[in-house]
């Protein structure tokens, strides 16, 4: 009976056993095995979808896609390996003896020999008709305007897979959107890896990508790229920036920086020129700053623009005295005259009276500190110090722009806040998506929060005028016209102070003032022909202003 | 009776093996000549970018011998003689 039970007892082992092994393989190994089977059978094959286009804002191709092709050689139908490479290499722009190398490694059958050759050389290769020389579809980005708003666009690089991703600019943070979805064919092969004509086969079309249509017009860039060119060359500038917005939607109509590189041929060009200065780099403002303070007090009601502040000389806070640029002391002067003149002494005037809430409000409020949302990849956003942290020489200085950070596109944003009646916009680059069939998806502009009334701003607008008007700059401002503007001078904080032979000249600006077409900051980094932004910054500026003047035709009063 | 009807099949087979090749090839030829079209669109979108770009009229213009525009000078209403009658 013993024995019985103990045969019993094995034999239920093994059924059990056999039951476990069966659930791993079925169950819990089905998926693997279903997937190594179907790589025995079926054949798959990529169907690339299509990148989507950039588009200007007047309907013209910024970035599209070009014809290319993957070169490649089959190494054992090639009948002569060096008479091969010395017909193929001068087309492909290569050295014969290096190709000829490459293609006698006997450990390969199928050798890539150029990636991205467009038509036309894939022509010149076809009319060899060489043994050996294949070609497949590669579409390769292709920029008519050239290098035009290269930072702005970004490029189009490998992922660790070799698949084609955006990197950087409009390409890196719409990459989904540009990419599209890849499909495949399924088809079931034969023993010897042929296709089966008459077998079974499935079909995933692809989703070729959208396209962006931008608030960019190419017109206005090429103004802004040719006018920076020239004045960074003027000026001697290490580098320069010029973003120009429309103050009312936050749609970027033209970003430019230099030096700058070309995304059709990124590779040679150092990574640290990827990033756009504008979005990614941050500088203490300077003087341009003070109109976000002057605008705060004046909303607060605690100055107007015919307040009076003494400024008999250098003032003290702290153990630190503060002083004004041209170190000259006008005595009783109005607000009006603080922006007029950039008194230094004026401003830590304003920052007093709105004390340490009202400047710390102030500067969250104005969106410092954070991410503007603008639909670029790279942006960063300079951190504020903690409220807790900001000591009273902190409060004064950055009255008037120094000892804080800003990038450009927060300080125009911020400003534009003043352009269009106290509105905090979300500045914009892409206007609209539109998807294969033509539907479109508009990029609605976006509105943060409103910062001031628009009597504040009416007023302030007016300061501004004055700035410029009766300012150092006044001598380059175009006649006729009612511009609001600011200079700014900035030194450049080097290993804990400041370099006094090294500033940032810069101007931001709106016009026409009353109802603005355009709001642009220009930054020059370490200009050496004149320290100042008012020679520097300001007078190109206006010549830009002139410009798009013209180019709208705003005509002057 | 069986081997005629078994004949019958295959010529139905046949020529409907035969239809569905032709048909496939005709699916073929058509899928071919929606490449070549659109890889010819897509040529002739490279070629319209390319010709109406900023640069390419930028050329031309100079080619043709205009310039870029002259400093615009705007003068106030004050400078201006509107009435040079009495």
């Amino acid at each position: 009976m013993g024995r019985i039970w103990i045969v019993f007892s094995i034999l239920s082992l093994l059924y059990a056993l056999l039951v476990v092994r069966l659930y791993y393989w079925q169950v819990i190994r089905s998926s693997s095995l279903r997937l190594a089977a179907a790589s025995q059978y079926n054949l798959t094959l990529p169907l690339p979808s299509q990148r989507g286009s950039i588009i200007a804002f007047d309907g013209k191709n910024v970035v599209l896609n070009q014809s290319a092709y993957l070169v490649f050689a089959e190494s054992k139908k090639i009948v002569s390996i060096a008479s091969f490479s010395d017909s193929v290499a001068p087309i492909l722009e290569k050295e014969s003896k290096d190709l000829s190398a490459l293609l006698s490694d006997s450990s390969r059958v199928w050798v890539p020999i150029g990636h991205k050759v467009e038509a036309s050389r894939v022509d010149q290769l076809k009319n060899l008709k060489l043994t050996g020389l294949g070609f497949e579809k590669e579409p390769k980005r292709y920029y008519p305007e050239s290098s035009m708003a290269a930072h702005l666009v970004g490029f189009v690089g490998s992922d660790e897979n070799g698949k084609d991703t955006g990197y950087f600019g409009l390409e890196g943070f719409y990459n989904r959107e540009l990419a599209g979805k890849d499909g495949e064919l399924v088809i079931e092969k034969d023993i010897r890896g042929a296709p089966i004509l008459i077998g079974e086969s499935h079909r995933v079309e692809p989703e070729d990508g959208r396209s962006l249509v931008l608030w960019l017009d190419r017109t206005v860039q090429r103004i802004v790229e040719r006018r920076l060119s020239e004045g960074v060359a003027k000026y001697g500038a290490k580098e320069g920036s010029i973003v120009v917005m429309d103050p009312k939607t936050g749609g970027i109509l033209a970003m430019a920086s230099m030096p700058s590189y070309d995304p059709a041929n990124f590779g040679e060009f150092s990574r640290e020129f990827y990033k756009n200065p504008i979005v990614a780099s941050t500088f203490e403002p300077g003087s341009i700053f003070k109109v976000l303070i002057m605008a705060a007090g004046i909303d607060a009601g605690l100055v107007t623009p015919s307040t009076m502040a003494d400024e008999p000389g250098p003032i003290r806070v702290g153990e630190y005295f503060i002083r004004t640029w041209d170190d000259k002391y006008r005595g009783m002067i109005s607000m009006t005259d603080v922006l007029v003149h950039s008194s230094n002494v004026g401003m830590v005037f304003v920052e007093k009276k709105l004390g340490r809430e009202g400047m710390l409000k102030a500067l969250h409020n104005f969106g410092l500190g954070e991410f503007t949302g603008i639909d670029l990849q790279e942006e960063a956003a300079a951190n504020l110090r903690k409220d807790s942290e900001w000591g009273e020489i902190d409060l004064a200085t950055a009255s008037f722009g120094q000892g804080i950070a800003v990038t450009p596109i927060q300080m125009v944003r911020a400003v534009a806040a003043i352009a269009n009646g106290g509105s905090l916009v979300v500045p914009r680059v892409v206007k609209e998506i539109r998807d294969m069939t033509g539907k479109t998806f508009a990029m609605k502009p976006g509105k943060t929060r409103t910062v001031l009334s628009p009597s504040s701003a009416r007023i302030m607008t007016e300061m501004m005028i004055a700035a410029v008007d009766r300012g150092e700059a006044k001598w380059a401002k175009p006649k006729g016209y009612r511009i609001a503007g600011k200079t700014g001078t900035a030194q450049i904080p080097v290993s804990g102070h400041y370099d006094a032979t090294k500033t940032i000249a810069s101007f931001v600006g709106f016009a026409p003032a009353d109802d603005p077409r355009f709001i642009m900051l220009i930054t020059l980094r370490e200009p050496s022909s004149s320290p100042w932004g008012s020679e520097t910054a300001a007078p190109l500026f206006f010549t830009i202003a002139k410009d798009l003047l013209s180019y709208y035709s705003i005509a002057p009063e | 009776m069986a081997p005629i009807l078994v004949v019958l099949f295959v010529v139905v087979e046949l020529l409907v093996t035969n239809e569905l090749a032709g048909f496939g090839r005709k699916v073929a030829e058509a899928d071919r000549s929606i490449e070549a079209v659109s890889e010819e669109n897509q040529l002739l979108n490279e070629k319209i970018a390319s010709l109406s770009s900023l640069i390419t009229i930028d050329q031309k213009a100079r080619e043709f011998g205009m310039t870029t525009t002259p400093v615009v000078i705007t003068m106030g209403g004050e400078d201006v003689a509107f009435h040079l009658q009495p």
